[in-house]
């Protein structure tokens, strides 16, 4: 009896099914694979040359600004690709170095300059000496024309001034005592990267790994990037610590009570930081990628970046009167740059260093 | 912090709150079971916006809460597992209130318990009993668990806004950093083999669960004062950290940073990127979906079918970064390379993140159809002389079939519209997602042009989503459209 009765429930079951709709039916995977055909054959990057490609590591807000000025003046069309906070511009240097054999970048825009003088030596670099070249700085250009700077910014300590006093002094002195009021940025990428490849270069490994060894004993707070140790200590929750120019001038914006002391090296020096552009080998648009590398080493460029939030300084001959306050006063600084050129070398040992200190 | 560092604690702090949450699970589905009208309504609308809400917008809202604590590492990590827990409830709650009447009935449970003879030791009394009760009204204390640990375990967008340690962001640092894909892919193999091992328990729980008919749901009693008392307060504490905070703090920077809408109309095209590519990634994955859990026992094929659903959901139960990664390396091979840098590797790897969730969806759909009502409304609108017999027939249609697939896609798509991980490893140039981009920014800390981007991204696709389900219930009475046709 259960059993009739179950299967009087199947079959009433079967019964209450609804006819269906047999056409919908059969277009469903028609459409599914008209999907993937379309998807499949209409999208391969066999067809190239399109857009000039452009991986960009300077922030979107502003280099998106530039691109479409370029556009405008050029005709030429521009698909850009920016880096993420998160993979802090190592991102698209790997990217770059992975697609060498088949490269899909035809300029690379990076906002620091270790990372191009790897892809230079990696031979993903193409040479260009265009009209921009010449009126750049020779510390801020390559040799051999495979890249050159524009629109830099500074390390720079920024303090809290409700906590302490924004003076070299003030500042050799929190040094020397307990650092868990101080904050920087994980020294795996950006221009913290830069920082330590510096001291690296001058003062030798031992020196930069006790010195690094005695900062975290010391219990400095190492954060995932420059615009949090600007966010601490513009909060007051860190009392001071060390990040670039352009997160300094975003706190300056918010109004929060900080100041800015430049990061010195012993002969006074300072850490100037170029964006540098590059054009990729193998790209299948030089002329339109040498339209930009010009554009962007032009002084229009560089007011324009000087102009911006980031307040990013000149390095080649600009009309000064331009310029905002805040970055008048920052030209001085870039005469007295440290010559970054040479620190591929120690770009690499630093890194391979800090990779098994900080995670790996 | 080494992976297996950071993989141990990720582990610890998922099952520590899978096991804090399942008992909760529990008494929420009873509430629910109990409530009626619009109580059961606030209940459910509470959940589902606790689970909907965006991490992204939680992240961002407590991105400067969560710096102010960098000196107390310890109340961070906690802040951050509560409100995890709070996000993985729903989840969990839904499995329970969803699962299929278990086999043994509570009385059988205590017939059972009565007939163990005195003889026999406790430990062994406990394990017949706990036996029991897992194959009886406990029985969705697996999935439900293990579905919530699957969520906390794989978290990345949470976790990286505030600073706390995950074995995702560990991962994704190594890659950014230049550690090579390949090696990337070995150090994910650890947290994939937990995940899996978790897995091959859920899975087969699940499939199985749905061959069980409709819910045959038992009245259940009113929950006792105290624990209603306790379960509200719960749920507002939970929707005051996870919803109404985050939601205040944005949008009291929205209203200074309306400016920046005006000189960034790149957002617009961001967002329609964003959305389109979303929806055709989930429309995909609810077809193919339908393909696998349509009834395969009654076919000839069923058990190829229910094979291939297990294996092609397996990447999505390892989470977005896993996936990203693995088609990442695929489409960088020589065999793919044609298509790296098109759409394409995104929408592969949003389908395969999308399937296990689309295939849930499925079964919670099935779970809840209503066969008889359904067959009713089918007849009637076919056989209804009068045009507005036929109408009447095609909104009741679109309330019993229609309104859960439309949903489920919308759930579909809001999960693949919001999920930055994807598209940070696998977006063609010149195709950046706004929510991806807004992501990003997010990390800079908070501005107010941030906070009024954050709020278009949102409001665009829930007016979509609005506009839609106003447009379709009197458009299905005379439009079949084609992936609503099929039915598990």
């Amino acid at each position: 009896m259960p059993r009739e009765c179950a299967r009087s429930a199947r079959s009433q079951d079967h019964r209450l099914k609804p006819p269906r709709s047999r056409s919908a039916l059969r277009r469903l995977p028609a459409l599914l694979a008209l999907l993937c055909i379309g998807l499949l054959g209409g999208c391969t990057n066999d067809n190239r040359p399109g857009p000039l490609v452009v991986y960009c590591a300077h922030d979107s807000l502003y280099a998106d600004e530039i691109l479409q000025k370029f556009t405008e003046q050029t005709g030429i069309q521009v698909s850009p690709r920016y880096d993420t906070e998160a993979t802090k511009s190592l991102g698209l240097v790997q990217q770059l170095v992975r697609e060498k054999d088949n490269p899909r970048c035809d300029v690379f825009w990076n906002n620091e300059l270790l990372g191009t003088l790897h892809l230079k030596h990696q031979g993903v670099l193409q040479s260009y000496r265009g009209s921009g070249f010449d009126r750049i700085p020779e510390i801020y250009r390559d040799a051999e024309a495979y890249w050159a700077g524009f629109a830099a910014r500074f390390r720079v300590y920024i303090v809290n001034t409700n906590e302490m006093q924004a003076t070299a002094d003030a500042i050799d002195e929190a040094w020397k005592g307990d650092l868990s009021e101080t904050a920087i940025a994980k020294p795996l990428y950006g221009t913290t990267l830069t920082q330590y490849c510096v001291y690296w270069h001058l003062w030798g490994t031992d020196k930069l790994k006790s010195w690094n060894a005695d900062l975290l004993k010391r219990g400095i707070r190492v954060v995932t990037g420059n615009a949090t140790v600007k966010n601490l200590v513009a909060q007051g929750v860190c009392h001071w610590g060390l990040t670039d120019t352009d997160d300094f001038f975003l706190a300056v914006d918010d109004g929060s009570p900080v100041a800015m002391v430049p990061v010195t090296l012993e002969n006074q020096q300072t850490i100037c930081i170029p964006n540098t552009v590059a054009i990729i080998e193998g790209t299948q648009h030089r002329d339109e990628a040498r339209k930009l590398v010009d554009f962007l080493l032009s002084a229009e460029t560089e007011l324009a970046l000087a102009n911006s939030k980031s307040r990013q300084v000149p390095l080649g001959p600009v009309d000064e009167q331009r310029l905002p306050d805040d970055v008048t006063q920052l030209l001085p600084w870039v005469e007295r740059g440290y010559d970054l050129r040479v620190l591929n070398d120690a770009r690499n040992q630093c890194l391979a260093w800090l990779q098994g200190e900080y995670g790996q | 912090m080494s992976l297996a560092e950071a993989c141990g604690w990720t582990l610890l702090r998922s099952a520590l709150i899978a096991v804090c949450a399942v008992p909760v699970c529990f008494a929420l589905s009873r509430l629910l079971s109990a409530a009626r009208g619009r109580m059961q309504t606030l209940l459910w609308a509470v959940l589902l916006t606790l689970f909907f809400t965006p991490d992204l917008v939680i992240g961002y809202a407590y991105y400067n809460f969560s710096l102010s604590l960098i000196h107390h590492p310890r109340w961070n990590e906690l802040f951050y597992a509560l409100l995890l827990f709070f996000k993985v409830l729903p989840a969990g709650t839904a499995i329970v209130y969803f699962a299929p009447p278990p086999p043994i009935s509570p009385q059988a449970l205590f017939c059972r318990r009565l007939a163990i003879p005195a003889s026999q030791s406790a430990l062994s009394r406990l394990a017949t009993l706990l036996e029991y009760s897992l194959r009886g009204s406990w029985r969705a204390v697996l999935p439900a668990g293990l579905l919530m640990f699957l969520l906390a375990f794989q978290e990345i967008d949470l976790v990286s806004l505030l600073n706390a340690t995950s074995w995702t962001v560990w991962l994704f640092d190594q890659q950014a950093q230049g550690l090579p894909l390949s090696q990337t892919l070995q150090n994910a193999l650890l947290p994939t083999l937990c995940q899996v091992a978790v897995i091959a328990m859920v899975l087969p729980i699940l499939l199985k669960s749905r061959a069980a008919g409709g819910i045959q749901r038992t009245a259940a009693g009113t929950a006792r004062g105290w624990i209603f008392g306790l379960l509200c307060g719960l749920l507002l504490i939970g929707t005051l950290l996870v919803c109404i905070v985050p939601f205040q703090i944005v949008f009291k920077g929205t209203v200074e940073g309306w400016a920046v809408l005006v000189r960034n109309p790149r957002l617009f095209r961001e967002i329609t990127a964003g959305i389109a590519m979303a929806l055709a990634a989930s429309i995909a994955t609810y077809a193919v979906s339908g393909w696998l859990v349509r009834a395969p026992q009654r076919t000839q094929f069923g058990w190829c079918r229910t094979t291939t659903a297990v294996v092609l959901s397996l990447p999505g139960f390892c989470g977005a970064l896993t996936i990203g990664l693995t088609v990442l390396s695929l489409f960088q091979s020589r065999f793919l390379n044609r298509w790296y840098d098109t759409p394409l590797p995104w929408f592969a790897a949003l389908v395969l993140f999308l399937l296990p969730r689309a295939i849930l969806l499925r079964l919670l759909e099935a779970a809840a159809r209503r066969r008889e009502s359904l067959f009713l409304a089918e007849t009637l609108s076919r056989s209804s002389p009068s045009r507005a017999g036929r109408a009447a027939a095609g909104r009741l249609l679109w309330q019993l079939k229609y309104r859960g697939r439309f949903w489920s896609i919308v759930f579909l798509s809001w999960w693949a519209y919001l999920d930055p991980t994807l598209p940070s490893l696998l977006r063609p140039s010149g195709l950046d997602p706004a929510p991806m981009r807004l992501y990003n920014f997010m990390h800079y800390g908070q501005a107010g042009g941030l906070s009024a981007m954050l709020v278009v991204t949102l409001l665009a696709p829930i007016a979509l989503i609005v506009a839609l389900s106003l447009l379709l219930p009197p458009l299905s009475a005379s439009l079949r459209l084609p992936w609503m046709s099929r039915s598990p």
